[in-house]
């Protein structure tokens, strides 16, 4: 397996002017956010503005139907159901990254072996990425999307396949650089989640 | 046939995806992976559903002097099994043919060189190194070897077009012996061999 890889005709990476080249090994904190930063990225802004409004109407009737009903037995009982339905979509954006996060928990301890050490490049050019199975020099044209959050770069190559870049590893002038790479190549495909709550 | 010593290549494939070949070997391994996921299997459970809210009629009837709730249940299973069984198998491939138009690397050409343990993909950015035992299940038909389950890919498409008969059959016997019970040759337009649906090797 060794011959065949060096067989492979791809130069190394070599750093440039105005890259951003970070190895790092995964840890059990890294995989947690990067789970809840790919579900959020997943659920678009209307999706969840969906989930509330329905949560928000889910409520107003069980108050409706108490009201118009009375309390008493089993019309109580569908109430009380309509009521922590109406609850649980209402708050299902901020359980989201907590289930997710506690699931990762889970994934990392079953997938360890392949928790191996990263390399990722950013530059004006694109994305480089390095792992032990996995190389890629990508341009931004074939990043399917990109998103931020307080904890991490995600890089999407599609709905089945992100990378992630962990912020622990970066230091703010980094950070800074390749949010203007990101946003100035992907533009509207990258998303951060500030911009995200609030458009 | 090449040696399988696990130094030569069982085959070595050519091959560029379009968004309906991904669609088509998405589906075979998600109807092949898992019963419910197949339209018959959904549209018989909803139609058995609706068998039993129309048993509910007579108590509802007995109970409340009403039969509206169990018959708006049963309207409604029989609308889902129509669902189920017309509509829905194309919205599922649509969302496969949209999963491919999302993702970029998909539809790249590439190369694949298959070997006794691993295989190695290569295309014009990436090279992904990855073990058959990373995977969980292999499906046959009569257009694709479809392996799941990947890490870096989660779905792996080898399409059988372009290939030669030895070839077909050196990689039958491959994945056979590589997945054994976690292999399935799925009967269907094009198979290669006769037999039951979801035949297992």
């Amino acid at each position: 397996m060794e011959e065949a890889r060096e067989k492979k005709s791809e130069q190394p990476v070599s750093p440039q002017e105005g890259e951003v080249t970070v190895s790092f090994l995964i840890t059990r904190e890294d995989f947690a956010n990067f789970r809840a930063a790919a579900g959020k990225y997943a659920v678009q802004p209307w999706e969840f503005l969906l989930m509330r409004v329905s949560g928000a109407v889910l409520l107003l009737c069980c108050f409706f139907f108490l009201v118009l009903w009375g309390g008493g037995g089993q019309r109580f009982f569908l109430d009380a159901l309509l009521g922590i339905a109406g609850l649980f979509l209402l708050g299902w954006q901020s359980m989201l990254p907590l289930y997710l996060r506690s699931q990762a928990g889970k994934l990392y301890d079953a997938d360890r072996r392949h928790m191996d050490a990263r390399t990722v490049t950013v530059g004006p050019w694109g994305l480089a990425l390095e792992s032990a199975r996995y190389r890629a020099r990508l341009p931004y044209a074939m990043l399917a999307g990109a998103y931020e959050d307080s904890c991490v770069f995600l890089f999407s190559l599609g709905p089945k396949k992100q990378y992630f870049l962990p912020k622990r590893c970066l230091t703010e002038e980094e950070s800074i650089q390749i949010r203007n790479y990101l946003s100035s190549a992907l533009q509207k495909k990258f998303q951060q989640e500030g911009a995200q709550r609030n458009g | 046939m090449p040696a399988y010593d696990g130094k030569t290549p069982v085959a070595q494939v050519s091959q560029t995806l379009t968004a309906e070949e991904y669609a088509r070997g998405a589906l075979l391994v998600s109807r092949q992976a898992s019963p419910l996921a197949r339209p018959g299997v959904r549209a018989g459970v909803c139609v058995m559903a609706g068998a039993i809210a129309a048993c509910t009629a007579p108590a509802s009837l007995r109970e409340y002097g009403s039969m509206w709730l169990p018959l708006l249940f049963i309207l409604l299973f029989l609308a889902l099994a129509c669902w189920f069984w017309f509509f829905q198998p194309e919205c599922e491939l649509e969302g496969m043919r949209r999963e491919f138009r999302q993702s970029p690397v998909l539809g790249l050409a590439s190369q694949l060189q298959l070997y006794r343990d691993y295989f190695i993909l290569r295309d014009e950015y990436e090279e992904i190194t990855e073990y058959w035992t990373d995977f969980s299940e292999c499906f046959e038909d009569g257009e694709f070897f479809a392996v799941s389950g990947g890490t870096e890919r989660p779905l792996l498409l080898v399409k059988k077009e372009g290939l030669s008969s030895e070839e077909k059959e050196a990689l039958h016997v491959h994945f056979q012996n590589t997945f054994a019970v976690r292999y399935r040759l799925v009967k269907g337009k094009g198979g290669r061999r006769g037999g039951s649906a979801g035949e297992k090797k």
